[in-house]
């Protein structure tokens, strides 16, 4: 069934995948705003800490975020067009983007644990954590729904949900927007 | 259909070239500013482009718009 994109009901994903997008975008945005609320207050210290981030690691992580959205991207866009043979490729390489990106930020924690950076060192290190820490798990739910949209691909379902897939590809473009609103704050405004 | 395939691939490239840009910017009040600008540049360019925001209905497109400049100006209230 063609999807009306122009209905406002119906946006690219579906409405219940757009009020899930804001409410995160929210949710993250709060924390953001507490982060740089906090940031304005101890200026220094928050310069100080974040100056012991690895940002290289942080701008791999950033362009491997993008290449996957692009490879979902297109995989949607070939599936549209019932390429699906092709679309699963780009859905794997989507999800080998998504594992190089956890397995980064996993060295990445483990070489501040091992400095004792933890989330009890100080107030920027708590929202590095915690923000940086349900962004993985966000991205590692997106792994697995890239996993289920390619099954599904695979399989070649003349009668595969459009829609479905587009909900599915919105999930994971939407830990690309919540990452590009931590990366900046986190990595190289302090 | 070949315009949308080279949109992404353009897409994906400003995104890379921003990104790597914003990497390099010295810490100072300004880089603040450009690195807000850029962030919502690049939030945009996905949602846009990669989500396919912009065939949505029009009431979406400046939701998003809006939130996205409501956050960002926020944050720059707080960091300036």
């Amino acid at each position: 069934m063609e999807i009306n994109k122009k209905s406002v009901l119906y946006p690219p994903g579906g409405i219940l995948m757009w009020i899930i997008i804001y409410v995160e975008l929210f949710t993250f945005g709060l924390a953001i705003a507490g982060l740089t609320f906090y940031g304005a207050q101890e200026r220094v210290q928050f310069h100080q800490d974040s100056q012991q981030l690895n940002k290289l690691i942080a701008t791999i992580n950033t362009i491997l975020l993008l290449t996957g959205g692009f490879l979902v991207a297109k995989a949607v866009h070939l599936v549209k067009h019932q390429q699906f043979e092709k679309s699963s490729k780009f859905f794997l390489w989507a999800i080998v983007t998504g594992f190089g990106f956890l397995i980064l930020k996993l060295i990445e924690y483990q070489e501040k644990l091992e400095i004792g950076l933890d989330m009890e060192y100080s107030t920027f290190f708590m929202f590095y954590w915690l923000m940086t820490g349900f962004h993985w798990i966000h991205v590692f739910v997106g792994i697995i729904i890239l996993f289920f949209l390619r099954r599904s691909v695979r399989q070649q379902k003349n009668n595969a949900n459009m829609e479905d897939i587009e909900a599915g590809a919105a999930f994971w473009h939407m830990c690309d927007l919540i990452w590009l609103l931590i990366f900046p704050l986190i990595y190289l405004i302090f | 259909m070949k315009i949308i395939v080279e949109r992404n691939t353009t897409t994906l490239l400003i995104l890379i070239s921003l990104t790597l840009l914003t990497s390099f910017f010295i810490h100072s009040r300004y880089s603040v500013i450009a690195i807000l600008i850029f962030a919502f540049i690049k939030i945009n360019l996905v949602a846009f482009q990669f989500m396919e925001l912009k065939y949505a209905h029009r009431i979406w497109k400046v939701a998003f718009l809006l939130f996205a400049s409501f956050l960002l100006t926020i944050l720059g209230i707080f960091l300036l």
